[in-house]
């Protein structure tokens, strides 16, 4: 018979032990297992609850009147911030323009790339639609898992993971887009749901306190946020893998 | 309470779309729970209530990140201990002194020659329990009072605190070991009085 640990003990006090039944049976067999289940029992059941201070049943409106105002003062803030909106979408707009005439100036300097891109054909788009947006969950669950394994107190200086995360978002809006165009409504949603938590770091201060670092472990776990997009990163990988790659193809036909 | 988590719903997207009477319902529907909540793990009046109106800002920033795959209760609920845990931390700094000496006075406590009359009054036991879970780290007094008061499993738990559910069990068992450690003679003590 294996011996029984503490642990084990505390566990089945609290009724979580998973062999509870088989634990029982051998507390009620063993002098001493009863001994020192009792000696825990005696501790644990002298932690008694505090009397909580009664509140008034007003106690809720009272909450909200000290609240008021606060929000208040957070409104107008994100007023302000909304006026700005149209300014900010004109600058993505900008980008995208600036990126697309970059492509063209590329595809101009160099030729043989620009007729690589044209033969891949719907194939290869869908393949690199995949496996681009694969590499892009891949990046951003690196930046979430190490920032919600951050468990150190006090105040960091996430600078570098706010500019990371303000470039995401901005890929991450674009290949939404090309998601949602290209039928894949649950990467589109995965994408939208990802791009929240995003946009809460990059328009986040640059030095935050640890209690920033729960919160963002909250919300990744909220939608289980980490686990879809490894699971899906993981599918499209592997869907994007499956598709025909043309040009390697045209580089193996030219090999034999 | 658990009737108005469909209410919430429609309050949560209300206040989302800028009506301030929408969120004022969520917080006069739920605060009374999450000042329970909030003195059971803070253990004085004055930080419950900073932490009822710090989980209430936090929750209102958050809002538009609420996605309804939980109850709203639930949702603040974790908020309002992550405030509770934080406010723990920066207690913990400023009070780390005064914590030592109330860990030197509690250990004197324990040690001094046990008189039955004084050991079996459980008000004594109740204050020294109070001292150990103030002694506690924010993560361990927050798990073991989750579990211990609340009822939440390891897995929930974890969940609430952003942690791994082993990690979740192993923070009460390290709590229990110090209530052990610094209760163990008393508690024995008391409990031989009462059956002797």
């Amino acid at each position: 018979m294996k011996s029984v640990t503490d642990e084990q003990l505390i566990l089945y006090y609290y009724g979580e032990a998973s062999d509870a039944e088989e634990l029982g049976r051998q507390i009620e067999a063993s002098a001493e297992l009863q001994r020192r289940f009792e000696a825990l029992r005696g501790i644990l059941d002298s932690v008694e609850e505090p009397e909580i201070p009664e509140r008034h049943p007003s106690y809720g409106s009272a909450v909200w009147h000290r609240l008021a105002p606060q929000l208040e003062q957070r409104r107008s803030r994100l007023w302000d911030w909304e006026l700005l909106k149209p300014r900010r979408e004109w600058a993505l707009v900008a980008a995208t323009l600036l990126l697309v005439v970059g492509a063209f100036l590329a595809g101009r300097l160099w030729p043989r790339q620009q007729v690589e891109l044209a033969a891949v054909g719907y194939d290869g788009q869908e393949r690199i639609l995949l496996l681009t947006v694969a590499k892009h969950l891949e990046k951003s669950e690196m930046l979430l898992v190490e920032l919600a394994n951050t468990r150190d107190n006090g105040e960091f200086d996430i600078s570098a993971e706010r500019q990371l995360a303000g470039q995401l978002r901005s890929d991450s809006r674009l290949y939404r887009q090309a998601a949602k165009q290209s039928g894949q409504a649950d990467v589109a949603a995965l994408l939208e749901q990802l791009e929240r938590v995003l946009v809460e770091l990059a328009n986040g201060p640059e030095m935050i306190p640890s209690s920033d670092l729960g919160d963002l472990r909250v919300l990744l776990d909220e939608g289980d946020l980490l686990f879809k997009v490894r699971v899906v990163g993981s599918r499209l990988r592997e869907e994007g893998r499956g598709l025909k790659n043309p040009a390697s193809e045209e580089r193996s036909a030219l090999d034999v | 309470m658990r009737g108005m988590e469909g209410n919430d719903l429609e309050l949560v997207e209300q206040a989302r779309a800028g009506d301030s009477d929408a969120f004022r319902g969520l917080v006069e529907g739920h605060s009374q729970r999450i000042f329970r909540t909030a003195f059971r793990l803070t253990g004085s009046e004055q930080n419950a209530e900073d932490v009822v109106q710090e989980a209430f800002l936090r929750a209102y920033r958050k809002l538009h990140l609420f996605d309804g795959r939980s109850q709203f209760g639930t949702w603040l609920h974790r908020i309002a201990v992550n405030c509770a845990m934080d406010l723990m931390r920066k207690e913990g700094r400023r009070t780390q002194r005064e914590t030592i000496e109330e860990r030197t006075e509690l250990e004197a406590m324990v040690n001094r020659d046990p008189r039955p009359d004084r050991m079996a009054e459980s008000s004594e036991v109740g204050q020294a329990v109070q001292q150990v879970l103030l002694s506690l780290s924010p993560t361990e007094r927050t798990a073991f009072l989750l579990r211990h008061f609340e009822g939440h499993t390891s897995a929930e738990i974890g969940r609430i605190l952003g942690i791994r559910p082993g990690a979740s069990r192993n923070a009460v068992f390290r709590a229990v070991k110090k209530l052990r450690a610094a209760l163990g003679p008393m508690v024995e003590e008391s409990h031989e009085v009462s059956h002797g």
